[in-house]
């Protein structure tokens, strides 16, 4: 029953979202009485209110564990523990693909809703609308006819198949939702770019309206980044936490030239400037999104995640994705020329350290790009199999983050529209310099590692992080008291000294990692070499869960002035799927480095002589990376809410 | 400042930044290229020793050993025409079977004509072989049946060949 109410709420969802393409076409041909447009709006709403019933009824489904559901006993087993029951849901194409659909008509009905507040005019509206309405009906419709995850099954099997045991996680339970959010809240600039650019009212005004879809879209897309980044750290077992893998590059794209448009947004609601790049940029993001859509769900890449995979399907979204993004660039094209240039700025304002922010996020975006479909296109035009991994982007992406953050430390520094004079400027730069210098001291007293690269970078940092801390203390000395500070001016030193704390995380978690292989029989301990560590392995314990049977071998690890780490790592198999993982362990210890570095045991297949491998990593400072990410996505979302705020007093005071 | 002269400043300081980047990830792409190769290739001298490659096939059946510690892992890895032996140091991946597709990168021996590996990677869920080796494979035995031949110690290969 749940899953034919599903069903019928998803085919109500396509046809009002061609009710209100055909609407919105007549309000264009025809421009439109009042009524008809708050038509247009509530169509949005109700599209979303029709997903979300959809949605409950496919997790009330997996929920139930009813196997007549053929999606549901391909991925869901009615042993699997109750929370990774519901995160099967979307742990599978179908299922993530109608998220996805959902978070796009959420993302709609909240800019409808927006309309109320942000005074755009009708026209905008309506073109807004329709290219939503559009993206929608196509998505729907693609869901009905290809992806159908109601579809019921005869026989009724038993029980499921179970979900790849790598999936069932917490990680895995989160990654794609916020993810997801990110991607897919650009699709919304997409309708918001089409609006604008039909009205040609690109401007202050459309610019403080797209703005806090932008900046939410962008905290998420970080937030979903790291978490991917973080399950696969310790889930994974190989004990990384990026590994340049195609479908980390189609997150990475868009957060790239998103993080290049929330800026250029910026520059153009507070200064009328940059009009047709910030367009370009916001159908670029739009583009990067579908096209990372796309190519995870069709098998193009090879790639880790290449779950979903289905050329047939993989044809259906790319024509999903050419139609949106052919027409999206041929509007521009057509419209572009006619955006005036807006208004002028000094060399050496803030308008132009936004400009080389975007110069270098777009080459950082062409590296990864690049890098990720250059191997594709090669072996399409019989230049053998290549790959590219770590030492490409080490010399190519690197560097040109390296001197975006550079220019990061200044930037904030700068005021809008005039030069900054050097006489304002020394104070605050020598500043810049003993941040960085004083984190680079900190670093190697604690630390004591020396080389120049990772001693750079984290100097950077530094520096970073200090003028994020110099333009909110200026804020603070502007307003007169910090208890006036508004969200919007702890967004950007959040964001800036975020990314800071992430760059010295991963700069931890790459250069300075320490892996040790030992094999070891219970009972018998060994010093780990070169360290001042001993580990010494116990008696295994075999545990049996819900749906798995662990082997658990607990490690003591003890250094030399008696500090111990207990660390029980585990070999797990999973019995419906006949499945074997490893289950990494980590430990922190507030006197091993204060608690930044973890340290984690991950298992080997054992020996016949009964002796068991075991690997202990010591990775310092990657729970930085983690930390960091968390202050970008808190910045981003102040951010998002300062926005609006600020576009609900304008719009008061007209 | 003319505005046309602003222009004009602007956009040809955009291109020399992308051209900057052009070239950069032109150079980052020759230096950094990692070339995919079957084990016939290998065998046949067709791969330039000096620098690192990807090698792909099956684990062939019973070459699988370990030192006494498991710590470095001697395995080979097959395409049923020829077959390479690789020296891993380190964990393998959970899915490394007897019999399934792996990719191992790193540097030929000269001498041994073994290949020293610092990465192995094996499928990482039941429906997946790499990519390559599927299509490496795809000359000798009809999809899927990749298991059953390796299972008949690539006889079906012999056969065909005489």
């Amino acid at each position: 029953m749940m899953a034919e109410l599903g069903q019928f709420a998803l085919v109500c969802c396509l046809i009002l979202a061609v009710w209100q393409v055909g609407l919105a076409i007549f309000n264009v041909v025809k421009p439109s009485s009042f009524g008809q447009s708050t038509l247009l709006r509530r169509l949005s709403y109700l599209q979303f209110l029709a997903v979300l019933l959809s949605f409950i009824a496919l997790i009330t489904v997996f929920a139930q564990s009813d196997f007549s559901v053929l999606l549901v006993s391909e991925h869901s087993h009615s042993a699997k523990p109750h929370i990774f029951k519901l995160s099967a849901t979307w742990g599978n194409h179908e299922g993530s693909i109608l998220l996805w659909l959902l978070i796009l008509c959420g993302f709609g009905a909240w800019g409808a809703l927006s309309f109320g507040r942000n005074g755009l005019d009708a026209t905008v509206q309506t073109w807004t609308l329709l290219s939503q309405g559009a993206l929608v009906a196509m998505f729907a419709a693609f869901i009905i006819w290809t992806s159908n995850p109601f579809e019921r099954q005869f026989p009724i099997p038993f029980d499921g198949a179970d979900l790849n045991p790598l999936l069932q996680d917490i990680g895995l339970a989160l990654h794609p939702p916020l993810l997801y959010v990110g991607y897919v809240g650009f699709s919304i600039l997409f309708a918001f770019a089409i609006g604008g650019l039909m009205s040609g009212r690109i401007d202050r005004q459309w610019a403080m309206a797209v703005r806090p879809f932008a900046l939410a879209a962008w905290a998420f897309l970080t937030a979903g980044i790291a978490m991917g980044s973080w399950w696969a750290s310790y889930e994974l077992g190989w004990g990384g936490w990026w590994f340049w893998d195609p479908v980390e590059n189609l997150s990475l794209m868009p957060w790239l030239t998103g993080t290049a448009l929330v800026h250029s947004l910026l520059a153009l609601a507070r200064r009328d400037t940059l009009r047709a790049w910030t367009v370009f940029l916001a159908l670029s993001t739009f583009a990067a999104s579908m096209i990372g859509t796309f190519v995870v769900r069709s098998g193009v890449l090879t790639s880790v995640h290449s779950f979903a995979v289905d050329p047939a399907r993989g044809s259906v979204i790319l024509a999903i994705a050419a139609t949106s993004i052919g027409a999206a660039f041929l509007i521009f094209a057509l419209r572009a020329p006619k955006l005036t240039d807006g208004n002028t700025y000094g060399w050496f304002a803030r308008e132009n350290a936004i400009v080389v922010n975007n110069l270098l996020l777009c080459s950082a975006f062409g590296a990864v790009f690049i890098g990720t479909f250059y191997p594709m296109l090669a072996e399409l035009t019989g230049g053998g199999r290549p790959s590219v991994g770590a030492p490409f982007y080490a010399a190519t992406f690197n560097p040109m983050m390296l001197v975006l953050l550079g220019f990061m430390a200044v930037g904030p520094l700068l005021v809008w529209r005039v030069n900054m004079s050097w006489a304002r400027l020394w104070r605050p730069v020598v500043l810049l310099i003993l941040g960085g210098l004083l984190l680079v001291l900190l670093s190697v007293m604690l630390f004591g590692r020396f080389e120049l690269l990772g001693l750079a970078v984290i100097t950077v940092s530094g520096s970073v992080a200090a003028g994020g801390i110099i333009a909110l203390s200026r804020d603070i000395a502007g307003l007169g008291s910090f208890t006036k500070l508004t969200p919007s001016n702890l967004a950007m030193p959040l964001a800036h000294v975020g990314l800071a704390v992430s760059v010295v995380g991963m700069v931890g978690a790459s250069l300075w990692v320490d892996e040790h292989l030992v094999a070891l029989s219970p009972g018998e301990s060994k010093t780990l070499r070169g360290t001042n560590w001993q580990v010494e392995m116990q008696e295994r314990q075999e545990i049996e869960r819900s749906n798995h049977l662990a082997i658990s071998v607990p490690l003591t690890l003890t250094r030399d002035d008696g500090v111990e780490l207990a660390l029980a790592p585990e070999r797990r198999f999973y019995t419906v799927r006949e499945e074997a993982t490893t289950e990494l362990d980590t430990a922190r210890d507030l006197r091993v480095h204060l608690g930044l570095t973890d340290v984690f045991a991950t298992l080997g297949q054992p020996t016949e002589t009964g002796r068991l491998v075991t690997k202990v990593v010591f990775r310092p400072l990657q729970i930085l990376l983690w930390i960091g990410a968390f202050l970008m996505f808190v910045g981003g979302i102040l951010a998002a809410f300062g926005a609006r705020e600020q576009r609900g007093r304008r719009s008061a005071s007209e | 400042m003319s505005p046309t002269l602003r222009r004009l400043l602007t956009i040809g300081g955009g291109a020399a930044v992308f051209c900057g980047a052009a070239l950069m990830i032109l150079f980052g792409l020759s230096g950094n290229r990692l070339f995919f190769h079957d084990p016939s290739m290998v065998v046949a001298g067709e791969v330039d020793m000096s620098n690192a490659f990807r090698l792909g096939g099956l684990v062939e059946p019973n070459s699988w050993t370990r030192d006494a510690d498991g710590l470095v892992h001697r395995f080979r890895i097959t395409d049923c025409l020829a077959s390479v032996t690789v020296e891993y140091r380190g964990l393998l991946p959970d899915l490394f079977i007897e019999g399934q597709g792996a990719v191992a990168k790193g540097r030929l021996d000269t001498e041994t004509g073994v290949m020293i590996a610092d990465e192995v990677l094996a499928r990482h869920d039941e429906a997946y072989t790499p990519k390559e080796v599927e299509d490496s494979l795809s000359s000798v035995a009809p999809q899927g049946e990749y298991a059953a031949l390796i299972a008949n110690g690539c006889d079906m290969v012999e056969e065909s060949a005489t």
